[in-house]
Parts: structure tokens; C-alpha cells; sequence
């Protein structure tokens, strides 16, 4: 399941939804909110998101995630507004059967999520703030049925 | 025919809006809407060149052409996380 808050995200509530008996490993990433960028220290951040797009774009990263690895229960929750330090911005729980497979698979939901899911961070520092430019993705579908 | 233009983040504030509402010729590119949008909001160019397409909510380039109703938003390099 997929999820896109302005609400502090809360772990324990996140990590029963990938309570599973049948899975021998769970593999929890967090992205929290960090006090510096490129040698600055930051104050705070503040994300913003092209909401029904980035919902989308969550879900269709769990149904990718599902259709390359054995996964037995995930869930994906992103924050977006203003956030502090230490705050967690993302957090992606995989549950497998084996450990490996967990691994990989979260560490490809939260690598795709920060080319293809359309959210912005403002980030705020001493000297003012900045909009922080990451990546976009490959397009490589080039159907056009598939923008209609 | 009109398009729905929608700017995020940096575009959004160098705008000064999130909605734009544009006529342009039928069956126009993503590419030349982008051309139309930096001539009617001054200093968006550089940031337009750098910002990803996504027509309906729907990643896609720049080539895609373009039907009436569609909502076309310009989208800087994403930063969530």
C-alpha cells in the first residue's frame, strides 16, 4: 500500500502492514530530514508534491516492485509539507521470505521513487532558501496512448 | 485549442501561479507548448529547459502531441525523499 501525508509518519503503524508470518525478513528504509546539504547547514525543509500524480506514480512503483521480486507485504509512505531536522520525510517496508530479496527490493523502490515520483524539496538555510534539483526519469515508453 | 498548464515547485513561484489556461494550435508538441508558456511568462526558459513533461499525469517527452483538454505540467527534477 501507498500512502502521501502531510501527517509525521508513524513506523509502528507502518511496519504492521507488512506483519507476515511467512516472511523471515523485513527491510525498513527511512529518509529523515538532514541538517546539512553541500557543506550549508540546513534549518529546515519544505516539500511539496503534485499530489494525485505522485499517488500514482507510488503505486505503480509497488506493482513494479511486485512483478520483479517475491514480496510477501510492502508499503510506501511519503510526508510532504513543512518538515525539521530529523523528521522522516519517506519511509518503505519490504517484507520477504529471505533477507536478500528485501534488500533489493527496497533499495529499488526508494532508488526509482526519487527520479519518477513528482515531489519538490525547499530546502532552508542561513543564506536562504533553495529548491534542491534532482533527476528526472528516462522516458522510454514512448506511447502516446499511455498520455491520453 | 485550449490546453490546461500546470507548474510545480521552482516554476511555480517563478510563475506566480499553478494554473495556466492557454489557447494554442491544434495538434502542437509538448516542445512547442513549452516555447508558448516561456513567451508568456518571462524568465521561465531556463528553468522550462530543465523541467520534465508529464500530460495528464503521465510521465512523457517532449515530442508527445497534444489534444484539446489536455493538462500538460511542467515538472523540475524531482527532490523527494
Amino acid at each position: 500500500m501507498v500512502k502521501l501525508t502531510r501527517n509525521p509518519i508513524d513506523v509502528t503503524e507502518l511496519l504492521s502492514e507488512v506483519e507476515d508470518d511467512g516472511s523471515g525478513g523485513v527491510v525498513l528504509f527511512l529518509g529523515r530530514v538532514r541538517n546539512h546539504s553541500n557543506g550549508q547547514e540546513v534549518t529546515g525543509l519544505s516539500y511539496e508534491a503534485f499530489e494525485e500524480m505522485a499517488q500514482a506514480q507510488l503505486l505503480k512503483i509497488e506493482e513494479e516492485v511486485r512483478r520483479k521480486w517475491p514480496v510477501r507485504a510492502m508499503s510506501i509512505q511519503h510526508r510532504f509539507g513543512e518538515m525539521r531536522i530529523g523528521d522522516i520525510s519517506v519511509a518503505i517496508a519490504v517484507a520477504c521470505a529471505h533477507r536478500n530479496e528485501a534488500f533489493d527490493a527496497c533499495k529499488f523502490a526508494i532508488d526509482t521513487l526519487k527520479v519518477k515520483v513528482p515531489i519538490w524539496k525547499k530546502e532552508f538555510r542561513e543564506d536562504g532558501s533553495f529548491w534542491v534539483e534532482g533527476a528526472l526519469p528516462t522516458i522510454t515508453d514512448k506511447n502516446p496512448e499511455n498520455a491520453i | 485549442m485550449r490546453i490546461r498548464v500546470r507548474f510545480f515547485a521552482q516554476l511555480r513561484e517563478a510563475s506566480g501561479t499553478d494554473r495556466a489556461e492557454m489557447d494554442v494550435p491544434a495538434g502542437i508538441t509538448a516542445r512547442h507548448l513549452a516555447h508558448l508558456v516561456a513567451e508568456k511568462f518571462i524568465g521561465l526558459g531556463p528553468l522550462l529547459e530543465r523541467a520534465g513533461i508529464a500530460v495528464n499525469g503521465e510521465w512523457t517527452d517532449e515530442e508527445i502531441q497534444l489534444f484539446a483538454g489536455d493538462e500538460v505540467s511542467f515538472l523540475p527534477p524531482v527532490s523527494g525523499g
